[in-house]
């Protein structure tokens, strides 16, 4: 594998994850949600649809520009991602998703088709959050997995009408990568009901975003 | 008594509490698990909403609870209250009807 391709889907990676691991991959019923993220080196952008609460179907597409700047990523995609189990419990919920999507990726090596699967499992009260998500991309001759492990802790228990207040902290690790040292995040996170913030850095002190809305 | 007759007569019991109802009561209480976000809460508001014996909506993680007013003369069977909720992703603790407004409730659980 070359230098480009792993350094660029580290960037992919890293970009499939901020989806999954700042968030959930369904939202409610019947719901619409637009998601829009920055970091260092790329940007993307995402539809997802949630027919029920149990499945989601997403669509997508990521801009990267790779770390020597001798070309970009490029990719369009579509997800479909299925809520295992829920466990609702009086002052706090876990989930388990599981999605699986197929892309079509640009590379300076030209384009083929990509494909992805992966896993989150998360836990969250009003005061604590927590997850993991691993997710196994997969193209002709190459393969990565990319570890996410969140933690959040609320300075205040938020409710409906009141903006919620979160910190957390990130660590990702890619496989089979040029650097698969665990690399730190921290961001603040903030929501309502119809809206989701995120702005932070990462260890390089380089800003990261992302934002979500209910339609 | 043999076991069938025995597990027909228990459903007809439970289907007959389920589908209680009160048309005098103005509000329902709705004691709910899994309430600890507001971005995901939304879905519960939305979807009662659509109902349209629903006049207002209120939700408070605090206090784990969903609270819906009824238009008059109108009414919401506990199994359509828990379908709903169920289908949004919550697990329903208890239904309780009462004669109080939304926001008789939303002034009663903030302490106003």
């Amino acid at each position: 594998m070359t230098s480009f391709s792993s350094k660029g889907l580290t960037v992919l990676a890293a970009v499939a994850l901020s989806t999954a691991a700042l968030a959930r991959p369904i939202s409610y019923s019947g719901g619409h949600m637009l998601m829009a993220d920055h970091q260092p080196d790329m940007d993307a952008i995402s539809y997802t649809y949630s027919p029920s609460f149990r499945w989601a179907v997403s669509a997508g597409a990521v801009r990267a520009t790779e770390l020597e700047r001798t070309a970009d990523l490029e990719l369009g995609y579509v997800r479909a991602a299925h809520l295992l189990h829920r466990w609702n419990l009086p002052a706090a919920q876990a989930n388990a998703f599981v999605w699986g999507g197929l892309g079509d990726g640009r590379t300076a090596q030209g384009n083929g088709l990509a494909r992805h699967v992966g896993l989150q499992l998360d836990y969250e009260t009003r005061r604590i959050y927590a997850s993991l998500v691993s997710e196994l991309h997969e193209g002709d001759g190459w393969s990565h997995r990319f570890d996410t492990a969140a933690v959040g802790w609320a300075p205040y228990a938020h409710d409906v009408d009141r903006v919620a207040t979160w910190v957390v902290l990130k660590g990702m690790r890619t496989t089979n990568a040029v650097d698969d040292d665990v690399k730190p995040v921290a961001v603040l996170r903030f929501f309502t009901t119809r809206w989701w913030l995120e702005v932070g850095a990462n260890a390089d002190g380089q800003p990261v975003a992302n934002l979500m809305l209910n339609l | 008594m043999p076991m069938k007759a025995l597990s027909t007569l228990t459903l007809a019991a439970a289907l007959a509490l389920g589908a209680s109802t009160n048309a005098s009561a103005r509000s329902l209480r709705i004691e709910v698990n899994g309430l600890v976000c507001a971005f995901c809460a939304d879905g519960i508001t939305r979807a009662f909403k659509k109902e349209p014996a629903a006049a207002e909506v209120f939700v408070s993680l605090e206090n784990k609870l969903v609270a819906v007013q009824l238009k008059d003369g109108a009414d919401i069977a506990d199994a359509t209250a828990t379908k709903l909720l169920t289908d949004a992703g919550y697990t329903v603790v208890g239904i309780e009807r009462t004669d109080a407004t939304v926001s008789e409730i939303k002034a009663e659980v903030s302490g106003d």
